[in-house]
């Protein structure tokens, strides 16, 4: 393995994501940086040697770091004032800051984790999707120069993989250049820095305990830790969905356009790594228009932003669907024939919709692919339903989301004949467990224990309310000068 | 103050004591989690590329590499090899012995194949055939040729006298 490589890519991925994060002027707490900079890091990563092919540069060892370091300059000229030594400071003081409790499930997620990071150093890359398209695209990519290399002319009837979004391909295609020729370390640097980001959204709203068993839960579902080793998309696609969604609602929230800007660029990698996505970003736009329509936004605006959002996510969907697919590849391709346009037969949708609620989320082998995750979901939501009776805007919108996934992920296999029930269907379902993950932080239920445990903790203190804002951030009253928005 | 946090401490060890000894976290760690431990040591002893794909990609992997080991004795220089489908070689008693699909023989081995209903199927010039419980290559100079070796693969018959998977 070579270190030195590996080294050069997690920098590159940071500061190429701190340059796009600081481009957008997106600002969150220290971690939860960090780990949106490497994850947006390795987005932009991938991009590169589909573009080196767009212009006809080779792929090479020494035009990926050129074209990487391009990138990193590029994305960080305009922003580089913005970096600050005091940072370090608060990396110090956030490190102190961590609790008993904190500092015991970091170290339990860590000991979790390491089985999967080993297996994605020691194992090549195997599912099928993966060996008939991007892994083999990679491969010939490093003994051709380019992507579009002597694979396109084999048949290739029996698969549609080599057409899926260049995403794990360019990926596999930089880290077997410079780290392994197994490629695939990315994977855990980009499911490390998701759970890392989680945590920190977790540790905003909730007790140290309460969060870290919320987290747990979440790493603990079987079939989405497979895929922290497994190459395969639906991962990464679940990660881009559910942080392009956390910004969308930072923009509902916070009423700053920059944040809904980059929410829509969120949206634009998750179509990158699988296209059809692009459905289920459609059919948020109820929601997007009722919070254009509530804050009373002017016509002008609405129209830009709803442009926007559908605009970003198809410019990524076309270049890989309309040109690369089209004029650079040597296959016939017609997205057309891949699609179902007879709408006369409505009872497939039902069919797999009931199918997908009986076999996978309430029934079946649910248990099995996702143990108690969704159980567990259903109860805090009904309490809060039963209980409490008040939701605030992130959980209202988090509910919409994954009522959006429960609808779209059988119309697209209504839609799309080869997205099936048992594999693509039951991989798209990981899209709802973040968003699931996002709602226990506003859960009534879950926020009152919190502040159940932090009063038990510090009876005698005069003021509970400054342990609170210690120990949970956003439970802390907003600082004048913020103008918030929904109920927090 | 401390003793009551050391005491949510202690509290939240022992849920997570509780939480993994339910049935499907208990089966989750011991599958995936503390299985590594000992898969490790043995992992460790062997880093050998080559022996982590055979690992890891299986029969599949290890045919491609005889069949291509196969070839390199015949000297052709764009071998496109007619592959029979996984019946052909569960019927003759080697179930074991996995056929790669022609994309992932390509992407195991640089060499061409192709499968009984492809449409290329008349440009092969190598087919494989289970004679005697021997993997062997055989050369297709004609239409006829294929035709034949696909009527072997459409009514395999049962070889009795197999012992060896491969040749």
């Amino acid at each position: 393995m070579n270190i030195a490589g590996l080294i050069f890519l997690i920098l590159m991925h940071f500061f190429s994501g701190r340059g796009l994060l600081y481009l957008f002027n997106i600002k969150t707490r220290l971690w939860a940086t960090i780990a949106l900079s490497m994850i947006t890091g390795i987005l932009i990563i991938a991009l590169i040697p589909m573009l080196l092919d767009l212009f006809f540069i080779p792929i090479t060892t020494e035009n990926v770091i050129i074209s990487t370091l391009l990138v990193t300059i590029l994305l960080n000229s305009t922003q580089v004032k913005k970096y600050r030594i005091s940072t370090l400071k608060h990396i110090t003081s956030s490190i102190k800051s961590i609790t008993l409790t904190d500092a015991l499930f970091l170290l339990l997620f860590i000991l979790l984790m390491i089985p999967s990071v080993w297996r994605c150093f020691y194992f090549p890359a195997y599912a099928r999707d993966i060996l008939s398209g991007p892994e083999i695209i990679a491969e010939y990519t490093l003994r051709e120069k380019t992507m579009i290399n002597s694979v396109f002319s084999l048949n290739l009837e029996t698969t549609n993989n080599h057409l899926k979004p260049p995403f794990v391909s360019g990926l596999q295609i930089v880290y077997k250049m410079l780290v392994h020729p197994f490629g695939e370390l990315w994977l855990s640097i980009l499911s490390g820095s998701f759970l890392i980001w989680l945590f920190s959204l977790m540790r905003e709203k909730l007790h140290p305990a309460v969060a870290g068993f919320c987290l747990l839960l979440f790493i603990a579902i079987p079939e989405m830790y497979a895929y922290t080793y497994i190459l395969l998309f639906d991962y990464a696609n679940a990660i881009m969905f559910s942080i392009g969604i956390y910004f969308f609602l930072q923009y509902v929230i916070q009423q700053k356009a920059n944040y809904f800007f980059f929410s829509t660029l969120m949206f634009g990698f998750a179509t990158f790594i699988r296209s059809e996505t692009l459905v289920l970003i459609c059919m948020l736009l109820p929601m997007i228009l009722f919070f254009f329509y509530k804050e009373k936004l002017p016509v002008i605006k609405r129209i830009l932003y709803t442009g926007t959002f559908v605009i970003v996510p198809f410019i990524f969907y076309y270049v890989w669907m309309g040109i690369f697919i089209k004029y650079y590849l040597p296959i016939k391709f017609n997205v057309g024939d891949q699609v179902n346009t007879d709408f006369s037969h409505v009872n497939i949708f039902f069919s797999r919709l009931s199918d997908l609620t009986s076999s996978y989320l309430l029934g079946g082998n649910s248990t099995m692919h996702y143990a108690y995750f969704i159980n567990v979901f259903c109860i805090i939501l009904l309490t809060d339903v039963i209980v409490y009776r008040k939701f605030n805007t992130e959980a209202r919108i988090l509910l919409y989301s994954i009522l959006v996934l429960y609808i779209g992920i059988p119309l697209l296999g209504f839609l799309i004949p080869w997205y099936d029930l048992d594999n693509t269907s039951k991989r798209a379902l990981f899209k709802m467990f973040p968003l699931m993950l996002l709602y226990f932080r506003n859960s009534m239920i879950l926020q009152a224990l919190s502040r159940s445990i932090i009063n038990w903790e510090s009876p005698q203190t005069k003021s509970v309310q400054a342990t609170i804002d210690k120990i949970i951030p956003q439970m802390a009253k907003p600082k004048p000068g913020i103008k918030k928005r929904g109920k927090q | 103050m401390q003793q009551r946090t050391l005491a949510t401490l202690i509290a939240t060890a022992f849920l997570l004591i509780i939480f993994f000894n339910l049935k499907p976290y208990r089966y989750w760690l011991d599958s995936r989690i503390l299985s590594f431990t000992t898969e490790i040591p043995e992992q460790i002893d062997n880093l050998d590329l080559e022996y982590r794909r055979e690992t890891r990609y299986g029969n599949g992997y290890v045919m491609a590499k005889e069949i291509l080991k196969l070839t390199s004795t015949l000297h052709y220089k764009n071998p496109i090899i007619l592959l029979p489908r996984q019946n052909y070689v569960e019927a003759k008693g080697i179930p074991q012995l996995v056929m790669p699909e022609p994309i992932v023989l390509y992407l195991f081995s640089r060499l061409q194949g192709v499968v009984p209903g492809e449409k290329d199927v008349y440009k092969a010039n190598m087919g494989l055939k289970i004679i005697k419980g021997q993997l062997e290559l055989v050369e297709l100079h004609s239409k006829n040729d294929i035709d034949n070796l696909l009527k072997d693969y459409a009514n395999p018959q049962p070889d009795n006298l197999l012992k060896n998977t491969r040749s």
